[in-house]
């Protein structure tokens, strides 16, 4: 029973990883960007949340309805005025602007809120818990990760498969230049893009200040843990990013089970072992 | 005279330190079908890259409708109603054959061309309209482009090397419509290997050589030893 509820709860942990992974999947996906400082924008709208609680007496969920516009806009006007005049030269300028931003962000928030670590508290939902078979039980706030990941996934799909933006997105990442040649506006299109992905990047914030401490140096975790649900998972694919994140939180959740001291290790373990035997991981859908 | 819809003049570009372009004028009027020829190398691709924006030039170099365009932002050159087909097609891999013509229109102001009447012009996309646009023979691929350009209702279309690589009988389909959308009074630079085709369908022609014209006018103005010595460059 302990390995069973070691593999629920790591499918559910997954569904934070892919909550991480989907706006670097979608960033990479349009734009063919690596965002180093993903990890970080999502510790700073944890930060976002944690400013928003304080002074609105909002319960943490519901400072989604702030943080998440608020982050979008923040991408939005990233993208335009830091990101967009580095790309096309090469690949490497645009990488450095966001590793540039990922120290800036660190740096910025131990400033203005020192080194101590904080926590969201949510109430009641943080230990509810239903019981499924005796012995057996998932968490509430678990679930609801693990439902807002699937709930996201679907929609970003919807969004890239059933909408003009969507179809604006596709064919700039099949050939930037032809997509202009159709009046897309890529400034704007990226601009789009980005501020989609900080708005995955704000629910994955909130839900990370509930369930654990965070720092001005948790970021960079958090980047690895989406790089590697997005690698795991394929390429374009962002069902695939599903996958890969509960491959991961799987893989944790096992080693932990094993030994507390194998729980990170166990999910880079994993995550080598996808790269060695399918480097394309393991549902591409892009070359 | 009236203003001719584009107006080339003293257009130099080039990639880098690379020039391509050493000084072109030529005009082109409202519903005039042009032919560019000449060899490979000669400046054909990068004039109409300069002319779609693609490759930087001097705001004055290209003017279209009067307004000077050189060196405007691809998208904002294609919304004025500069359209191209590209060399190879380009069909976006991850769009449908429908998608691939909607997204050619969504973003213009309308006319006459719309996803039934490209249809009516090339009926087997209409069964292939779910299928991936890449997943489609070469002359499919061709319509799909051709049909995605028009889809934007552009005044001047450019058509870089529309029969590269198809089969003759393709080739002979393609051109079977180009009545049908130059009659609409699109104006039309026909970029082509084959000269004797492009010169049977065109009211004038430029041709380029080592990225300067050599020679242009009326087809029939120019007898076709003359078009042949300005084409490879021997004098005569």
């Amino acid at each position: 029973m302990d390995w069973l509820n070691a593999l629920l709860q790591g499918v559910l942990l997954g569904g934070l990883y892919a909550l991480f992974a989907a706006g670097l999947s979608l960033i990479f996906g349009v734009m063919r960007l690596v965002n180093i400082a993903h990890g970080d924008l999502i510790v700073a709208a944890a930060y976002l949340a944690l400013v928003v609680v304080e002074a609105t007496g909002l319960h943490p969920l519901a400072s989604a309805v702030i943080v998440v516009p608020v982050m979008a806009l923040i991408g939005y006007g990233m993208q335009r005025l830091l990101l967009n005049p580095t790309l096309g030269k090469d690949l490497l300028s645009p990488l450095l602007v966001t590793f540039g931003i990922s120290v800036i962000l660190q740096n910025g928030l131990l400033v203005s809120f020192t080194a101590d670590s904080h926590r969201l508290a949510a109430g009641s939902i943080e230990t509810a818990s239903i019981e499924i078979v005796p012995g057996l039980a998932i968490g509430i706030l678990p679930l609801m990760m693990f439902s807002a990941s699937v709930l996201i996934i679907w929609g970003l799909e919807l969004v890239f498969y059933r909408t003009s933006l969507g179809r604006a997105f596709r064919a700039t990442s099949d050939d930037a230049e032809m997509a202009q040649l159709m009046m897309l506006d890529r400034r704007h299109i990226f601009g789009m893009a980005m501020a989609l992905s900080a708005a995955v990047v704000a629910v994955a914030g909130i839900f990370l200040a509930i369930r654990t401490n965070f720092d001005p140096a948790s970021g960079p975790a958090r980047l690895i843990f989406g790089f590697e649900a997005v690698i795991i998972g394929g390429l374009g694919n962002l069902w695939g990013t599903l996958a890969g994140g509960i491959v991961l939180g799987v893989a944790q959740a096992i080693g932990a089970q094993i030994s507390p001291g194998w729980q990170i290790l166990a999910g880079h373990l994993v995550f080598f072992l996808v790269l060695a035997v399918k480097p394309r991981g393991l549902f591409p859908r892009m070359d | 005279m009236a203003e001719p819809l584009l107006s080339v003049r003293g257009l130099k570009a080039g990639y880098g330190d690379f020039q391509a372009l050493f000084g072109l004028d030529f005009d082109l009027g409202e519903g005039e079908v042009m032919a560019l020829i000449g060899a490979n190398g000669a400046g054909k691709s990068t004039l109409l890259r300069s002319l779609t924006g693609l490759v930087r030039c001097g705001r004055d170099m290209v003017r279209f409708q009067g307004e000077p365009i050189g060196g405007a932002r691809p998208d904002r050159i294609a919304r004025l109603g500069i359209g191209m087909v590209p060399e190879g097609r380009r069909l976006f891999r991850s769009l449908t054959v429908e998608e691939n013509l909607i997204i050619g229109g969504e973003r213009a102001t309308g006319g006459a061309w719309t996803l039934e009447r490209i249809y009516g012009l090339f009926p087997i996309l209409r069964e292939k309209r779910k299928n991936p646009g890449t997943a489609l023979s070469g002359g499919q691929q061709q319509m799909v482009a051709i049909g995605r350009t028009l889809m934007s209702n552009p005044k001047l279309i450019l058509f870089d090397e529309m029969s590269l690589g198809l089969a003759p009988v393709v080739i002979k389909d393609i051109y079977a419509a180009l009545p049908a959308i130059i009659g609409t009074g699109v104006a039309a630079i026909l970029v082509e290997q084959d000269v004797t085709r492009a010169l049977s369908v065109a009211q004038r022609f430029v041709c380029m050589q080592e990225g300067k014209v050599s020679l242009a006018g009326r087809p029939a103005e120019h007898s076709r030893a003359a078009i042949t010595a300005a084409y490879f460059g021997v004098a005569h």
